[in-house]
Parts: C-alpha cells; structure tokens; sequence
C-alpha cells in the first residue's frame, strides 16, 4: 500500500499566562512532532487573543495553526498529545477540503466586498428583523382569502 | 380552481426582494471557523446563531455555517454566550 497523505488543519491554544519561552517551547515541540509524521506545511502564530470566554479562569490564549500532510492516523496521535500536554487548552483538527484552498484565496476579495455591504446591511439589523417575522404571517394571510374564495365559488 | 387561478395571481405581488444565500453565490465549498469576522455577522447580539428566515441563507450553508460557528465557539472564537 502507498502512503496516502492528507492535508489537515490543527489548531491550538496555548495558555496565555505562560512565560514566552515556554510558548516558544510547545510551539517547537509540536512543530517537530508533525514534521516527523507528516510533512509540515506551514505553522501559524496568531499571536495572543483574548479568548471568546474564560477557560478554567484563563483570560487569554496563544493560537497556533499548524497546517500539514500526513497518514490519516497521524492526527489521532497529534490530538493525544495535545490533549495531554500542559498549557494547551484548546484543539481542533480540520481535514481541509479539497479545492477550497483556491476559492478560499478568491472570497478574500469578494469577502471584502462583502464586508461592506454587510457593513451597511449591520447598522439596521433590527429593522433586517421585524419585516423578516412580518413576512410569514403576510403571506399566509394573503393565501388564506384566495383559499376561502375558491370554496365560495 | 380553473382559469380563474391565474388571473387572481396579480393581486399578491411579492413585495419583498428574494434574499439570496451569501455562500451560495461566491460558490463557498466549505464554511472557514476561523473567519471570525464572517461568523460574526450569523451571530445575534447575544451570540445566538441567526436564523435561516434572518440571514438568508440556503439549507445547505446554513448547517456548514452551524457546525463553523460551533467549532469557533469551542475554540473560544466565538462566545457562547454574551451580553
């Protein structure tokens, strides 16, 4: 049998209160993880963030994205580690689908587009609301007459 | 019920413009979780997931666009909750 490699996407945070050499340490840890079962792509350091909400009282987080190929058991392994690693609060492993990375590439032109027009669109999101519920009832009221005049007839 | 039908048509004219699936125009083949800043606008201001009816967008995307923002979420992204 070939070795049949596939793309995945993990993505890990890393404590935040963390000294930065100790951040440094994990990121070169899981770097040479990867590259001795797969082929590592790219690694990615988002830097620090401040998390959506506190884990286990932790207000902020370092994410990683480390993108690569490997054997389809290897993410299983890297997940383990992970798991058991201190300081790692976070992860997520992601197959990435073939040929988005092209329209990924594309969007990001269209995104902004996008974001502009939603820009627009974000400043009366209420106002968006209210007809949007307004509509249901319309339309089956405007069904309903038509219904009772066929029977009339 | 006859020809009568679709004379009647003409008095329920659709007023409201079609929305159209974001996605499904810019033929989105999978929904990113860590474009925050795009999930952010299929999130309510309580950081509820929008509905279909609100955000227009197809079935398809709409489930693509759950399982992203619910991978965000975990991820501490996206909040679960906030006020």
């Amino acid at each position: 049998m070939e070795k049949k490699l596939i793309s995945y996407e993990t993505l890990y945070v890393i404590n935040g209160n963390l000294s930065e050499e100790e951040m440094k340490e994990i990121v070169a840890k899981f770097s040479a993880l990867v590259s001795d079962n797969g082929t590592l792509e790219s690694v990615d350091e988002w830097g620090k963030r401040r998390l959506a909400y506190p884990i286990n009282y932790i207000p902020e987080g370092y994410y990683v994205l480390v993108s690569y190929k490997s054997e389809p058991s290897f993410p299983r392994e890297f997940e383990r580690v992970l798991g058991i690693t201190d300081g790692v609060i976070r992860s997520m492993t992601t197959k990435k689908i073939e040929g988005a990375q092209a329209a990924a590439a594309a969007p990001a032109v269209v995104a902004e587009e996008a974001v502009a027009a939603e820009a627009k669109a974000e400043e009366a999101p209420a106002a968006e609301e209210i007809p949007a519920v307004e509509e249901a009832p319309a339309t089956e009221a405007a069904a309903e007459p038509a219904a009772s005049e066929d029977k009339a007839e | 019920m006859d020809r009568n039908d679709t004379q009647r048509a003409p008095f329920r004219p659709n007023r409201r413009k079609k929305k159209v699936c974001v996605f499904c125009v810019e033929k989105a083949q999978d929904i990113d979780y860590k474009d925050t800043a795009r999930l952010r606008k299929y999130i309510s201001e309580r950081a509820k997931i929008l509905p279909r009816r609100v955000s227009g967008t197809c079935a398809k995307h709409q489930r693509d666009l759950t399982t992203a923002i619910k991978r965000a979420r975990f991820m501490a992204l996206l909040p679960y909750v906030s006020d």
